[in-house]
């Protein structure tokens, strides 16, 4: 089991070098190998994570490690979808590194017990980290399309017309593209939340906001809150949506941090799914 | 019979002798019928566009056929022979076909990889098909022209970056707002280079062309082709107030786009990205505006600058182009052979079925009483043995033919031991 894992990690350092490679050489061939090694490797992730569910009798998001797995997973699979759609081939390059961290992440870790997850895995938990897992995979690839932005901008800006120019997409289909992981990921990390509040009320009782956790996330979904209303309203646009964006989710990656170091009802060895 | 091509193009010949050398429509259909009756030549196909002119013919001498070619175009330029030789260059048989397949991927063109050769390249092909001067082999090559252009314009970049100031225009706005649909332009000065960059845009998607000018007439009458309003200089506030993409070329000597007025209209814009192209010199725009949030600007020493990458990005991929075309020219001639050999083996076939006839004719005289069944089962029997006999033959010839000539010494055995004509 362990070592269908660790030939997916190895696989996805493969296609990450190799989109390296390819950023800096154009070759074609370069790009198919990276994107078949992804595949290859995303395909035994998710071979992973559902043979670690079936064993364990829990969805693939109920301890740490799964949870990182799943997101590096999710984000791969965003890559796929996002490249057939925009063809953006320099995709790769921005938003396999954001994936792989996470694989990495993972593997620090805590591990938590079989015994405790079967307890810790009723069906609205995997709902509820399976739809914010999935929004913030979305704001994680608007995040690329902005650093492509920044880029392709200080390029027009600057008159530099080097391979960067010619390789990199229009602003506006980059922008397009940041809008649209913002817009389809904040109703999805809003459901994910309300779930999880749901969740905790049934189960936690009455206090169960004074959660440090809870407090955290209800801070972060302002944040996300704020982007997507300027979005939608197109109060920022260009630049400033593409620098909001990025801020944003530096503190969503930033939270990933601090979250695991909260006092929480979450933590497994205290008392997970009791009152 | 082989392949001849004489041509003279931009870098053989002085613009005079080309245009003398040039066909209209008229003068191609004769061209070609009083070319088609000279007893060397059995097809001919005449490409002429305003830098080049060539001819390519099937002759059934290689050095009569160029000679008749040269002389015809000396005759039409109005120089002795001795003269347009200077001028032209001749290729025959495989060079010939690689020739063509360069010229029509716009390799040979004075702007390298421009698309519409190809298109003018079709036309002379299709105009001697219709007069019936091109036959089944320049039809073929004709055919695996196409095919190549195809395999150079899908496999490289050979026409993808503009080398012209309009074209790099509509470019610069690409790489700004990607989709031009639903965008709108706004010309400032209503010139040549401004109506050329506004076709390109339009043609490109762009929603309509509004015109700004100090002569409103004039500004009316361009909108008027462009789905655009017309504006005067003093307006031009609100004509920039709903433009996308500003293209600007007066003859002022004073900039006609002050700071001050982007600032006012950047207000009103919700941070819309604003793109000026400014061809005109002395510049017509404040060059401080590249400043602004939200503001893109490019004179006239940009667009060169890009003009000067995209040629070099375009001779790159020539070089891949050039490559890619041997590659089709060595599968023309494996093609080719392949075409020269097939009646052959269509021969070869005839005269041992013919054979296998004649003796099961001998053989059913000698069966009397026997059976439809017998009969039918030896007639299969021996058809069999005549396909297992000739396959190995045939798959051999097949690989000679591909891979030496039909003079190689296996292909001549062939025809000695079957006593074939091919």
């Amino acid at each position: 089991m362990r070592i269908l894992y660790e030939l997916s990690v190895a696989a996805n350092f493969v296609a990450l070098f190799l989109f390296f490679v390819f950023a800096y050489k154009k070759s074609r061939p370069v790009f198919i190998g990276a994107s078949s090694m992804l595949a290859v490797g995303t395909l035994m992730l998710m071979f992973f994570l559902a043979i670690q569910g079936v064993q364990t009798h829990s969805q693939p998001v109920t301890t740490p490690f799964l949870s990182y797995n799943f997101l590096a997973m999710l984000i791969y699979l965003l890559y796929f979808l996002f490249e057939f759609r925009f063809k953006i081939l320099l995709l790769g390059t921005f938003l396999v590194p954001v994936g792989f961290f996470f694989n990495i992440v993972s593997l620090f870790s805590r591990n938590i017990q079989v015994a405790q997850l079967k307890m810790a895995s009723p069906f609205l938990l995997g709902i509820h980290t399976g739809f914010l897992m999935l929004g913030e995979a979305l704001f994680i690839l608007a995040f690329a399309s902005s650093v492509m932005y920044l880029i392709q901008e200080k390029n027009l800006k600057s008159k530099r017309f080097n391979q960067w120019y010619s390789r990199l997409p229009s602003l506006g289909k980059l922008e397009e593209m940041a809008g649209l992981g913002v817009s389809a990921g904040f109703p999805l990390i809003t459901t994910g939340l309300l779930i999880g509040f749901f969740w905790a009320a049934k189960i936690w009782g009455p206090g169960w906001y004074f959660d440090p956790k809870v407090i955290w996330s209800t801070a972060m979904w302002l944040i996300y809150a704020w982007i997507f209303y300027s979005r939608v309203s197109d109060r920022i646009r260009g630049r400033r949506f593409a620098l909001a964006v990025i801020w944003c989710v530096a503190l969503i990656l930033f939270s990933f941090v601090v979250s695991g170091f909260l006092p929480s009802i979450h933590t497994l060895k205290q008392s997970y799914g009791a009152k | 019979m082989g392949l001849v091509l004489v041509g003279l193009n931009h870098e053989t010949a002085p613009v005079r002798l080309r245009e003398q050398v040039g066909f209209n429509e008229e003068e191609l259909y004769k061209a070609l019928h009083q070319l088609i009756r000279e007893e060397v030549l059995r097809e001919l196909v005449i490409i002429s566009t305003c830098n080049r002119t060539e001819l390519v013919a099937m002759a059934t001498d290689d050095d009569a056929g160029e000679a008749l070619l040269a002389s015809f175009l000396a005759k039409r330029a109005g120089v002795p022979v001795s003269e347009i030789r200077e001028h032209v260059y001749v290729f025959w048989g495989l060079k010939a076909v690689e020739h063509i397949f360069r010229v029509a991927s716009g390799l040979e063109s004075m702007v390298l990889g421009e698309p519409q050769i190809t298109g003018q390249v079709k036309d002379a092909f299709d105009f001697a098909i219709s007069a019936g001067t091109a036959g089944n082999r320049l039809s073929s090559i004709y055919r695996h022209t196409i095919q190549t252009v195809k395999q150079v314009r899908t496999q490289t970049e050979i026409a993808k970056n503009a080398v012209s100031v309009s074209y790099v225009a509509v470019e610069l706005a690409r790489k700004v707002f990607g989709e031009l649909k639903g965008r709108r332009a706004l010309l400032v000065g209503a010139g040549e280079m401004c109506e050329l960059a506004a076709t390109h845009l339009k043609e490109r998607g762009v929603d309509a062309v509004d015109v700004a000018n100090r002569t409103l007439s004039r500004a009316e009458q361009l909108a008027g082709r462009f789905s655009g309003s017309p504006y005067s200089l003093g307006n031009i506030r609100d004509a920039l107030s709903v433009a996308d993409i500003v293209v600007s070329s007066t003859g002022s000597p004073d900039p006609v786009i002050r700071r001050s007025d982007v600032e006012a209209v950047l207000r009103s814009r919700k941070a819309v990205s604003l793109l000026f192209i400014d061809i005109a010199v002395p510049r017509d725009i404040e060059p401080e505006i590249a400043n602004l949030p939200g503001v893109f600007l490019f004179d006239i020493d940009d667009l060169q600058k890009v003009i000067e990458v995209n040629r070099e990005k375009r001779k790159k991929e020539a070089e891949k182009a050039a490559v890619l075309i041997s590659k089709r020219v060595r599968e023309y001639e494996k093609w080719r052979r392949m075409q020269d050999v097939n009646p052959m083996i269509v021969e070869l076939r005839r005269s041992v079925e013919a054979m296998r006839k004649e003796e099961m004719e001998k053989s059913l005289k000698h069966l009397h009483g026997c059976s439809d069944e017998v009969k039918k089962e030896l007639d299969r029997l021996s058809y069999s043995i005549m396909n297992k006999m000739l396959h190995q033959p045939i798959t051999e010839l097949k690989r000679a033919a591909r891979e030496e000539n039909l003079e190689s010494g296996l292909v001549s055995f062939f025809k000695s031991i079957f006593k074939l004509n091919g």
